[in-house]
């Protein structure tokens, strides 16, 4: 784990409330954005982190700097927060009462946002958001926190097999989204 | 598998496929979020252990005590051990008479913050009513038993260990009964009524009953005086029990006001 982090959670065990700062600052967009890729719901998201933060304070005495990156157990955190989400009533209503329409009405609220104008990012985002929830994870900790396999099985807690196999099937159903040229990907990857 | 195995190892897969999921950004960061994100996680601060916390009260609170409180209640005593041995007072009636003045003032001493409307400011120290008063009361407690005891062993020096006994019965006694009737009186009104209460019930207890007091102390045997000292420290421990409750009660009092 980096130094950095390290010093500073020592110093927030010993009450440094500025430490305590810099260390949220630091990995703030880091959490943020995994649990908005990973429930695709961007206000949710806010609430969510913070949420996450509060969890990581309360364990933060628990944390056993020998284990690893602290980045990766913030993540797990995280992953753990946004399946126990995934889980609960307020996911369940939502899903049910939630179509298209009302996707629509969420973009609309990024209309300022040039970037949700693009409409690759739409595709990719819309690709993503369809995936199942654990090769989403998969995904999203694979290709936008660049970890590694191993690092992978670590924060979800399933086997490094487990991992490929759903990137490879996670890759696999990006591209029926996506689109593209099928016999290309199949003489590439799947044969 | 194979498939697998290609797929998760070629570069340059790796690359297209990043180069395609990069363009589903995450909008920057509110920083306003993180702002707010830092502030609730104020309260989850980890804070130093309570022991440790409770000592630095514990010093906090000698410092605030009011000076006049200390040199007085000393002053108090002194006099006492002087009259006793210069006049030749019965050092038991003078304990039954002086011993209690440090409990009675420094009960009202205590109370000074709730009395000066100090309480809120108090409070702000992150402790509650209940444990500043526990703590406060603790400090005259200990203050009061510290002094008297000495006097006593003063006095006692070179007597028999029985005397000693007798001595502490003439005020660990009185200060527990004192202590008790004081909290009780002034759950109901005021430090300044409850202090005259108290001090003028005392007057009259000794007045009264102060001989009969004399003679059981004098008279008794040594496992009677010692039962009547645990029953006092009993008391003593009842009474900060019940004082806790009533100081909690106070609080939730002042919370809803």
């Amino acid at each position: 784990m980096g130094q950095g982090s390290e010093a500073l959670i020592k110093e927030i065990l010993k009450g440094n409330e500025a430490a305590m700062e810099l260390l949220v600052r630091k990995n703030y967009s880091m959490v943020q954005s995994f649990i908005y890729r990973f429930i695709g719901d961007y206000n949710l998201s806010y609430d969510m982190t913070q949420e996450v933060f509060i969890k990581m304070m309360r364990n933060l005495n628990k944390f056993k700097f020998e284990d690893g990156k602290f980045e990766s157990w913030l993540l797990k955190i995280a992953s753990n927060h946004c399946k126990d989400y995934f889980r609960s009533n307020c996911f369940k209503q939502r899903n049910e009462s939630s179509n298209i329409e009302d996707l629509d009405i969420e973009a609309k609220e990024f209309v300022i946002d040039i970037l949700e104008k693009n409409e690759k990012r739409k595709a990719v985002k819309k690709a993503v958001d369809e995936l199942p929830n654990l090769q989403r994870e998969a995904i999203i900790l694979r290709y936008y926190h660049d970890l590694k396999i191993n690092e992978i099985s670590k924060i979800t807690g399933y086997k490094e097999s487990t991992v490929k196999s759903r990137l490879f099937n996670a890759i696999k159903n990006l591209k029926k989204v996506i689109g593209g040229d099928e016999d290309e990907w199949e003489k590439r990857f799947i044969k | 598998m194979n498939g697998k195995k290609d797929l998760l190892n070629d570069a340059t897969w790796e690359v297209e496929i990043s180069e395609i999921l990069t363009s589903y950004t995450a909008k920057a960061v509110d920083e306003e979020k993180i702002d707010k994100t830092v502030d609730v996680l104020r309260e989850y601060m980890p804070r130093a252990k309570e022991k440790y916390k409770l000592l630095k009260l514990f010093k906090n609170e000698i410092t605030y005590v009011n000076r006049m409180y200390w040199i007085i209640s000393m002053l108090v005593i002194i006099f006492g051990f002087i009259i006793t041995n210069q006049q030749n007072y019965s050092v038991y009636e003078t304990l039954l008479c002086i011993s209690p003045i440090p409990i009675i003032l420094g009960i009202y001493e205590a109370e000074r913050g709730k009395r000066e409307k100090m309480w809120e400011l108090e409070k702000s120290f992150k402790h509650s009513y209940s444990k500043i008063m526990v703590i406060k009361i603790l400090i005259i407690l200990s203050f009061s038993t510290i002094l008297t005891m000495l006097i006593s062993l003063l006095i006692c020096s070179g007597q028999e260990s029985g005397e000693l006994i007798r001595i502490m019965t003439a005020w660990i006694a009185p200060i527990s009964i004192i202590f008790l009737v004081n909290i009780v009186i002034s759950s109901k009104v005021s430090s300044n009524y409850s202090m005259m209460i108290t001090t003028a019930l005392w007057i009259i207890t000794l007045v009264l009953g102060g001989e009969k007091i004399i003679n059981f102390i004098e008279g008794a045997k040594l496992l009677s005086l010692i039962i009547t000292i645990s029953i006092s420290i009993g008391g003593f421990l009842l009474t900060i029990s019940k004082f806790y409750n009533y100081a909690e009660k106070y609080e939730g009092e002042l919370s809803w006001s």
